[in-house]
């Protein structure tokens, strides 16, 4: 019971980096920051609680603004940075993120205990002070925004963003409001998941918050599925759950689990959750899908 | 004096960066993608000229050298045309992210498959496994300063690599037919162009070329490991974007400048320095000059 | 009343528009044509803020807009069609023509179904009597990439009518249209003017233009050689020098 209360815990945090990847892929931006922020979010909401004796509840906060405001400072000069650019320059900063906490050493003293990151080594003791209450109310929390946001003028104006930014603009839509404010939400989730993670498991390390995480967040998104918020969720769950469900394969799990997510995506180009929505939907309402345009070389 | 030493080691070093840079920036040139299962393949031919050389006792022989070269280039080869049936080609026309997906899938599944490799498999050991060569402890002397005589090795034989990878795209049919091709690729399959065809070819040479950078580095450091091409790839991303996506000369150009920076930088700081320097330059270029130092034509792609 | 001063775009040595004045009144139906690389497009790219101008300016009801971004000319009620449809193809056609009216929403965080307000009701009803009008009623929840060729020419239109807009720029509406399509888009173009609109329209389709316009403009090489009613325009000696050549 407590394993499988453990992984549903593990599904709820990945479900928040998920969802946070997804922000910025809704106005499309392809965005590998998050990992950055999560990063962030991690290292200081484990300094604000376990230092400065802060309650989880404020120190999420406060990190997950403090995240949206990088998150500004960031999406700014990437305003005109499109497509793969756009990639690159969010690895660009996950990477410096990464190499600020792998050097960063502050500790101070709590009793007789030395309490802080300390570089490369990582931040260790942080007070654990997350279990599965609290990860299920920010998932429940962030989830309620994004159904708000997906049936309104923001979830429209982040569509035809897009799609089309020259027509959006023309259109009337604020460009740079939209996508400024997705890539600072998708920070500010991003924050809060790392506060929780930090929290939830009590130690730290800048190194597990690099590329490779960063590919992973991206696995859950495209393998859910990315046009509706379920999406995410739906990857984050069966990429959770997956690597623990093949332990039965012993010392070969990992490479089972990149190859199960090879063929996922080639069976659901667009995630399975898009894939199921859309051939459903086409069955049930005799409603055509938008034709594949051509390319070269078929 | 220790400035010279890590300007003229970054320069011959940073050859190998040129050349994996210059396979990375074809394959995007002609798919407009990113392959990031480059970096898996570099490590994964790297491992093979390890194997020659640890099988056949390469310490002692130039010969089993040669051999283990060639045997990189060709499991570069290979494993470039498998990435590309199995994470590119079944996506054209799927958004850029699913090939993205795979591409990085596939690496994950060949990194861990090498971390089982290297456990169970007795010539290499879990954390990292010897490339041995007669080239080892080979330096001499320019005035006072120490050279490695490995590094002005691979420089030759990364420099010669380039060369003929440069009169092939600018000499040959195919090479004609790939640049086009990297221009508007409908265009040229409606005038003919077998796309496929070509996009195999450029997949297999650029691989062969990330394989020779494989064996090149493995043979300079003495050693390879399942992670190797993971740094690769993030020094990869930093050159094509500081020469200009799709530029193979740019590439060429600034694999040296980049290996220049890094190695003086590394030298003279710190490791993790280096990265964050060279990070902060690939965030700079992007936001100041996107399209690079050597910007090509505006290509009309789909 | 949009008034054009003087306007020019040039790309690096190219001069795409050379010192093009002209202005249209409310409820007036002005066609701007002109050869092929004659500027026209790119007249109206640079009404829309798409490209900065590089000499001249323009100004509707004498608020100038010539440096302005896309959205604050979307604002200020100029509204345009693409000559290569640019729709959100994977969104509604209702979507679609709800975009069109973001600037008109007050509150940027109004939801659409369920606590729906006053507001974003009476928008829809709106919205849905435009997709009525333009004859796309049974296509209301299609992606807009699945309709016909017309029917996107259309929707375009409707999308930029749900701007509310003072002046619609169309770029080659009748591009690609059956005669059926053809008549019922002249019979819009003139409702539209009729609506106190001022229309641009940039046209190849003569019969389209003749019938349609109150005002011609003619561009050749970027620079407007002759302005005036349809009549005077067909008879015109430089027009038809430009479009049909010299004799020699």
């Amino acid at each position: 019971m407590t394993y499988a209360l453990s992984i549903a815990e593990l599904c709820g945090l990945n479900i928040l980096l998920a969802l946070s990847v997804y922000a910025t892929l809704k106005v499309g931006q392809f965005s590998l920051a998050q990992v950055g922020f999560w990063s962030i979010g991690a290292h200081c909401t484990g300094m604000l609680t376990s230092m400065y004796g802060l309650p989880l509840l404020p120190a999420l906060l406060a990190c997950g603004v403090f995240c949206a405001v990088i998150g500004v400072l960031l999406g700014y000069p990437c305003l005109r940075i499109r497509g793969i650019y756009l990639t690159l320059a969010t690895v660009a900063f996950s990477e410096v993120v990464r190499v600020f906490f792998h050097n960063f050493e502050f500790q101070v003293m709590r009793g007789a205990v030395k309490v802080g990151p300390a570089g490369s080594v990582g931040f260790r003791g942080i007070d654990v002070l997350t279990a599965w209450p609290q990860i299920l109310t920010v998932v429940l929390v962030v989830l309620c925004v994004f159904a708000w946001i997906e049936r309104s003028r923001i979830g429209l104006s982040a569509n035809a963003v897009r799609e089309d930014e020259t027509a959006a603009s023309c259109a009337g839509v604020n460009i740079v409001a939209v996508k400024v404010g997705m890539f600072a939400f998708g920070a500010f989730i991003a924050g809060v998941g790392g506060g929780l993670f930090a929290t939830y498991t009590s130690f730290v390390s800048s190194d597990n918050f690099g590329f490779h995480l960063a590919l992973i967040s991206i696995f859950y998104v495209a393998v859910g599925g990315t046009e509706r918020f379920y999406g995410p969720i739906l990857g984050a769950v069966l990429l959770t759950v997956l690597p623990e469900a093949l332990r039965v394969t012993g010392n070969l799990r990992m490479v089972l689990y990149g190859v199960i997510v090879v063929v996922l995506m080639i069976m659901f180009p667009r995630g399975l959750g898009d894939e199921l929505r859309v051939r459903l939907g086409a069955l049930w309402r005799r409603r055509p899908a938008v034709q594949p345009t051509v390319t070269a070389g078929r | 004096m220790a400035v010279f030493e890590y300007l003229i080691g970054g320069l011959l070093f940073g050859a190998t960066y040129s050349l994996v840079a210059i396979g990375f920036t074809l394959i995007f040139g002609v798919l407009n993608r990113l392959n990031i299962a480059h970096g898996a393949t570099i490590m994964v031919a790297a491992f093979a000229g390890a194997y020659i050389s640890l099988r056949l006792g390469g310490k002692a022989s130039y010969a089993v050298l040669a051999l283990a070269f060639v045997a990189s280039l060709v499991t570069g080869a290979v494993l470039g045309v498998l990435v590309r049936a199995v994470a590119f080609a079944p996506l054209r026309n799927a958004s850029p992210l699913a090939p993205f997906v795979t591409s990085a899938a596939m690496t994950l599944v060949l990194e861990e498959a090498f971390v089982q490799l290297s456990r169970n498999v007795p010539l290499f050991s879990p954390e990292f496994s010897t490339f041995p060569s007669p080239l080892e402890n080979l330096v001499f002397f320019v005035g006072p300063v120490l050279v490695r005589g490995v590094y002005v090795v691979i420089f030759l034989v990364a420099i010669i690599l380039m060369a003929l990878l440069h009169w092939w795209i600018t000499h040959t049919a195919m090479g004609r037919a790939i640049r086009s091709v990297e221009e508007n690729p409908t265009m040229s399959w409606l005038l003919g162009i077998n796309v496929r065809h070509v996009e195999v070819k450029v997949f297999a040479v650029a691989s062969a070329v990330a394989g020779a950078a494989g064996c090149l580095i493995g043979v300079a450091m003495g050693t390879v490991g399942p992670f190797m091409g993971a740094n690769l790839l993030l020094t990869g991303f930093v050159i094509i974007v500081l020469a200009g996506l799709g530029s193979v000369r740019g590439a060429m150009i600034c694999g040296l400048i980049v290996g220049v920076i890094e190695m003086t930088i590394v030298g003279m700081v710190s490791a993790s320095m280096k990265e964050a320097v060279l990070f902060i330059i690939l965030f700079t270029v992007l936001v100041i000059r996107p399209q690079g130092l050597f910007p090509g034509p505006e290509a009309n792609r789909d | 009343m949009l008034e054009i001063s003087h306007l020019g775009k040039s790309f690096g040595g190219l001069h795409a528009l050379s010192d093009f004045s002209v202005v249209v009144r409310a409820g007036e139906i002005l066609g701007l044509i002109g050869p092929n690389g004659s500027g026209k497009t790119t007249a109206i790219n640079v009404l829309t803020g798409i490209y900065p101008a590089s000499k001249g300016g323009f100004a509707l009801s004498g608020q100038d807009l010539t440096a302005a971004k896309s959205e604050k000319i979307a604002r200020a009620g100029i509204a345009r069609t693409f000559q290569n449809l640019r729709l959100f193809s994977s969104q509604s056609v209702l979507d679609n023509v709800r975009t069109g009216q973001t600037i008109h929403c007050s509150a940027p965080l109004s939801r659409f179904s369920a606590f729906a307000s006053t507001e974003e009701k009476q928008l829809r009803c709106e919205a849905l009597a435009l997709i009525e009008r333009f004859g796309l009623g049974e296509r209301v929840d299609w992606p807009a990439g699945s309709l016909s060729y017309g029917e996107k020419k259309r929707l375009e239109i409707a999308r930029a009518l749900a701007m509310r807009p003072k002046v619609l720029l169309l770029d080659e509406p009748a591009a690609g249209m059956n005669p059926v399509e053809l008549e019922w888009l002249m019979a819009a173009i003139r409702e539209i003017g009729q609506s106190g609109i001022a229309v641009i329209l940039v046209e190849h389709h003569m019969r389209l233009i003749m019938r349609v316009c109150d005002n011609l403009a003619v561009l050749n090489f970027g620079v407007k050689i002759a302005e005036g009613p349809p009549s005077d325009i067909a008879r015109h000696p430089e027009v038809i020098a430009a479009y049909l050549g010299v004799a020699h």
